[in-house]
This record gives structure tokens, sequence and C-alpha cells, in this order.
């Protein structure tokens, strides 16, 4: 990682489940950016400590810390970026709740494919256009 | 036909049902019971009354015999029982016991009638030929046994005389052919029997009515358990299937044992309904994730594959469009399963309607590869309460119906205009049409028309989209013509009218 990788835009992927991981890494290499892959919310908060990251693709059921768990975490770091909640779960409540908590947005799974390059447009072309 | 009518709802009250049937049955019980009782007592009333003036007949008789008896002893040259045959010596006696409403006649073997003089009473006109009438010609035969004359039914009888009535009673007692006959006028005595059937009339009605009421007012408690029951039954919705549990207050034990039963019945069909729904739940929402994968490989594969014939290309479109569908298909099964959990929950903001209805337009375009038409005022702007997703969801769902049920060179309209306060947003085909009697049924669940083609769809798309306009506060309508066409029609109340913005 040289000076190429600090100017590709950083997306951190934190989903529990592998094939999800896998899928938005190729989508997102080949959109030329540079996908991070975190399997629990832990991960993450390690990954925030010591990496800069631009946008995070949170997924909200995971074992153990869940995606508003995370998103509270985020918050008291103060993280800078913008953090997209890609879940299964089409609940107005939690939409609420995670758009209180600090995300951006709320993007169903299914969706996910349809909404990647307008998040992408809005959250990371922005930043690489501006830098 | 009202009237028949009519007559049937009584029928139904009466004997279709427990509350009618007890209080007929009742009433019927109290009729026959007090008719009864009443009648027999008046028979028994009347029977004593008779019976009474029978006695008191014979005992008259046998004190006149008694006179006569000595009459004819002190004239000792007479034979045995000439005084009844001697006006001069029976006479007296009954003159001695013969009154205005006690009279006393001695009829003899030859016929003759011995009577009280005319000063004492006069024996009223024709009494003797009534008697006669009833009781037959009393000139008994010589030899006659008085015994027998009494078993031969010589007795005592009413008789009718004018607008006065005689108890008369015949005394037998020579066994040589003359009998006394007395006559008891009992026209005021009959009058009080009169009186007091006419009483007991009047008791007997109002009885009865009473019967009417007071059966009326306790089968109606007896019977109000059993509508508590029936009203509470029907308020168990799957909504409250898991809450809402049959209480009755001071039921009697059958009905409490009824309403038990039914609780237990609705332990075991929330128990049931629960673990349906979770495994709905459960399984739209795993299948959620493969189905990412699925469409996100698709689409990288269209997108990014640059190799691929026309053919490949064409095949991977379709699988897409299949996968999509299925999304939408699972959505609209969790939705179902949530909304009666009652958990379906949408939140309402202020929504571009024109926005949403050209991007819904343009993706239901390509993923049914259909001619959709939108037609709309220029520069058309209206902002709606409602949740875009949901929106989305729900005119995907029916131009998905429409291209379902049309022929695929038919054109598809969708048309918006305002109507007062609202946004009519109009999905129109020119399909197959709904038969008439089909169309109330149409937002049913798992419902499909009678014409429906086969096997096409999960009939589950217009009662999801029937839940969501509810959910909305908005309205959907349908009009069908079978042949012709069908047109959906829904309504959304528009934000604030003052919020309408028609752009320049």
């Amino acid at each position: 990682m040289g000076d190429s990788a600090s100017e590709r835009a950083t997306v951190a992927v934190v989903d529990d489940d592998p094939r999800i991981r896998a899928l938005l890494e190729d989508e997102l290499t080949d959109e030329g950016f540079e996908p991070y892959l975190c399997a629990s919310g832990a991960e993450l908060l390690q990954l925030v400590d010591r990496q800069p990251i631009d946008l995070i693709l949170l997924d909200l059921m995971m074992p153990e810390m869940d995606g508003l768990q995370c998103l509270q975490q985020l918050k008291t770091r103060r993280f800078p970026g913008s953090v997209v909640v890609v879940t299964a779960l089409s609940d107005d409540a939690k939409r609420r709740e995670a758009i209180e908590s600090g995300a951006k947005d709320y993007v169903l799974k299914p969706d996910l494919f349809e909404s990647l390059p307008g998040l992408i447009n809005q959250y990371l072309r922005v930043k690489q256009d501006g830098v | 036909m009202s009237n028949s009518a009519t007559r049937d709802v009584w029928r139904t009250r009466l004997l279709g049902s427990i509350q009618g049937r007890l209080q007929l049955a009742a009433f019927t019980a109290v009729f026959l019971g007090f008719s009864f009782a009443s009648s027999a007592s008046l028979w028994l009333n009347h029977r004593n009354l008779i019976q009474q003036h029978h006695r008191h007949a014979a005992r008259m008789s046998s004190l006149v015999m008694a006179c006569l008896a000595d009459s004819e002893h002190e004239q000792r040259g007479h034979a045995p029982h000439d005084a009844l045959m001697n006006l001069e010596l029976a006479q007296p006696c009954l003159d001695e016991y013969s009154t205005t409403d006690f009279i006393f006649w001695i009829q003899n073997k030859n016929g003759s009638v011995i009577t009280a003089s005319p000063k004492v009473v006069t024996l009223p006109q024709g009494l003797i030929q009534a008697t006669e009438k009833i009781l037959g010609p009393q000139v008994p035969q010589g030899g006659h046994d008085p015994a027998a004359s009494h078993e031969q039914g010589y007795g005592t009888e009413v008789v009718a005389l004018g607008d006065r009535q005689y108890v008369v009673h015949l005394h037998d007692i020579s066994g040589m052919g003359s009998v006394v006959w007395t006559a008891e006028d009992v026209t005021a005595a009959l009058m009080d029997d009169q009186n007091f059937f006419v009483l007991l009339l009047g008791v007997w009605g109002a009885a009865l009515g009473l019967t009417v009421l007071f059966v009326g007012m306790l089968v109606s408690r007896i019977v109000r358990p059993l509508l508590q029951l029936n009203s509470m039954a029907d308020l168990v919705t799957a909504d409250n299937l898991n809450r809402l549990r049959i209480e009755l207050d001071h039921a009697p034990v059958e009905v409490d044992q009824l309403a038990q039963a039914f609780n237990r019945v609705l332990d075991r069909l929330a128990e049931a309904w629960d673990h349906q729904r979770q495994f709905v739940d459960a399984v739209s929402h795993e299948l959620r994730t493969p189905l990412t994968i699925l469409s996100g490989y698709l689409s990288r594969a269209l997108r990014r594959g640059d190799n691929l014939t026309d053919q490949q290309r064409k095949a991977i479109q379709t699988a897409q469009e299949e996968s999509t569908r299925i999304t939408r298909m699972v959505s609209d099964l969790l939705d179902l399963a949530r909304s009666d959990n009652g958990r379906l929950a949408v939140s309402l903001d202020e929504v571009c309607a024109v926005e949403v209805v050209q991007e819904t337009v343009a993706a239901a375009k390509t993923s049914f590869s259909r001619r959709i038409k939108l037609i709309m005022p220029d520069a058309f702007k209206v902002c709606i309460q409602a949740n875009r997703d949901r929106m989305k969801q729900i005119l995907l769902n029916l131009l998905e119906n429409a291209a379902k049920y049309s022929a695929s060179d038919h054109e598809i309209k969708v048309e918006l205009k305002l109507d007062g306060d609202n946004l009519l947003i109009s999905v129109i085909d020119q399909g197959v049409g709904i038969p008439k009697e089909d169309l109330d049924k149409v937002f049913d669940r798992f419902y499909r028309a009678s014409n429906a083609v086969e096997q096409q769809g999960s009939g589950l798309g217009l009662s999801v989209v029937k839940l969501l306009m509810d959910a909305m506060d908005g309205e959907i309508s349908v009009a069908s013509e079978v042949g012709t066409g069908t047109t959906f029609v829904l309504a959304f109340p528009t934000c604030v009218p003052s919020q309408l913005l028609v752009a320049t």
C-alpha cells in the first residue's frame, strides 16, 4: 500500500456473511476503491482506530455487537467518514433509529446493487473530486 | 316480499334461536298448566255447587216427606201414600216448606200434579214441562225400585227457564209411582259462578301477560352470556389473537365451559399463528441475503462482462429480472407477516409523487419489457404524505399485475391527476379484465380471478398493495370490464393544499 493506496477512497464493509463481503469487495475494487473487510463490529472499531475510512457499509444484524451499537461507538469516537446501513431488515423503526444514531442512509440488501452507484457518487466521488 | 321476509325474521327469532325456543317452551308450559288448572278449578267449583244444592234439596225433600208421613199418620183412614195423592193432605206440607227460591211439587202416577197453594208460592210457568223435557216424563211405574231410579240417573239437573236457572231434584219416595220434585232457584249462585269464571279469565290473562314479560326477562338473562360470548368471539382477529381471551361475568357453567374451550382453541390458534409468522419472517429474512448475492453477481456480470454474446446477456438479464421479482415477493411476504403481527409500521414523509412515479415507471419498463405511458399535466408537481419505498412497491406490484394480465403488445398507462385534495394515480391496462363477481375479492390474500392465467404470481401482490395503502392512509379502488381491461386507482391525500406547487 504505497501512495496509490492513499489516493483511493477507502470503504469498510462490515458484514458477518463472508459471501456478502466477497461480493462487495469485488465490486468496490472494480469501481476503483480500496475495500476493507470486517466480519464484526469489533473488527471495524479496530480498523477505524488505525486507518482513515471514508465510507462504512454496515450490516445491522450481527452477533455480539450489532450495527446500532457499532454506530454509537463510532459516534463516541467522532468518526469523520460516512456510514451507510446495509441490511436485510426492512423496518421503519430500525431505519429511524439508525439515522438518528448517525447513519447517512439505510439501504435494503436486495436493493444494494441498484443503490451502490448512487451511494458512491454521493459519499465518495464528491470527496475524491474535492481532494 | 318484505312481508314474507319479516315473517322469516320472526320465525328465526322465535324458533331458530335458543332464546326464542326457551321463551316459547316456557310460555307454552305456563299457558297449558295454568289453563288446565283454571279449567279444573272452574269445573270442580261448578260440580261442588250443584252437589251442594243436590244435598240441600235432598235434605229439604226428606223434611217434606216426614211432614207428609205425619199427615198420613194423623188421618188414619187413608191408605199409605195416599197423602201423596191427596191435595188436602199434601198441600199443607208443601206450603210449609216451599219458598220463592225453593219450590216443591208432587207428581203422581196418573200424571196429576200437586203444588203448594198459590198464596204461598207460584210455580213458575213451564217449570214442570221444562223439567220433564230434561229428566223425562217422571211417571214411574208401579213396583219401581227407588234405589234403581237413582241409579238410572234420577237426580239433579240444572233447568233453565227464561232467565232463571233451577237445580231440579227428583225424590222418589214410594216405589208406588209418586215422586216429589224440588226446584231450587240457583240463578244467583250460578251468576256468582259465572262471575267467578270471568274473574278467573281476567286473572288468567294477566298471569299470562306477566308470564310473557317474566319469561322474556328471565330467558334473555339466561341467554345473555351466550350473546356476550358471541360478540367477544367476533372481536378476535389475527392482530389480537395473542392477548384477547373471553371472560364472562356470572355465566352459567355450560357457557363458561364453552368459553374456556374457546379460549383453549384460541391459545392453540395463537401458538400456531405465531409459529407460522415466525417462520415466514425468518424465511423471508433469510432469503434476502442469498438474493442479494445472486442479483449482485448477475448485475456485475451484466455491467462488467464485456465479452458476453447477445444470447448470454439476454439469459443473464432474464435471471436478474427473476431475482428482482423474487426479491419483491419476499418483501411482500414479509410485509404480510409483519402486518399480521402488528409490526408493520410505515413511516410517512412528504414525497414528491411525480418523481417516484417516474422512477418506478422507468424501472418497470426495463424489468417487465413493456411500453408504459405516463400521462400527467404539463409541469405537474405534487407533494403527498407517503413512504417512498412503499409507494414504489405498490406501483411495481400494480404494473406487474397489469403486465401479467394483458397482451405484451398492449400499452399500459399510468395517469396522474388531482381530485380535490387527493392525488389520483391510475394504472390502466387493456388486459383480460376481472369478472364482476370477483371484483370485491381481488385484494384478498392468495386470490386469483377465475379467468386468471394459471400458475402466475403468488396471489399476494394486490393484498400487499391494499395493506400498504391502508398503512399510508391512502385508498385504492378498482374498476374492470372483462375483455377490455382493468384500472386501479390509488388516492393519496396531498400534503397541504398550499404546499401544492405548480412549477412554472
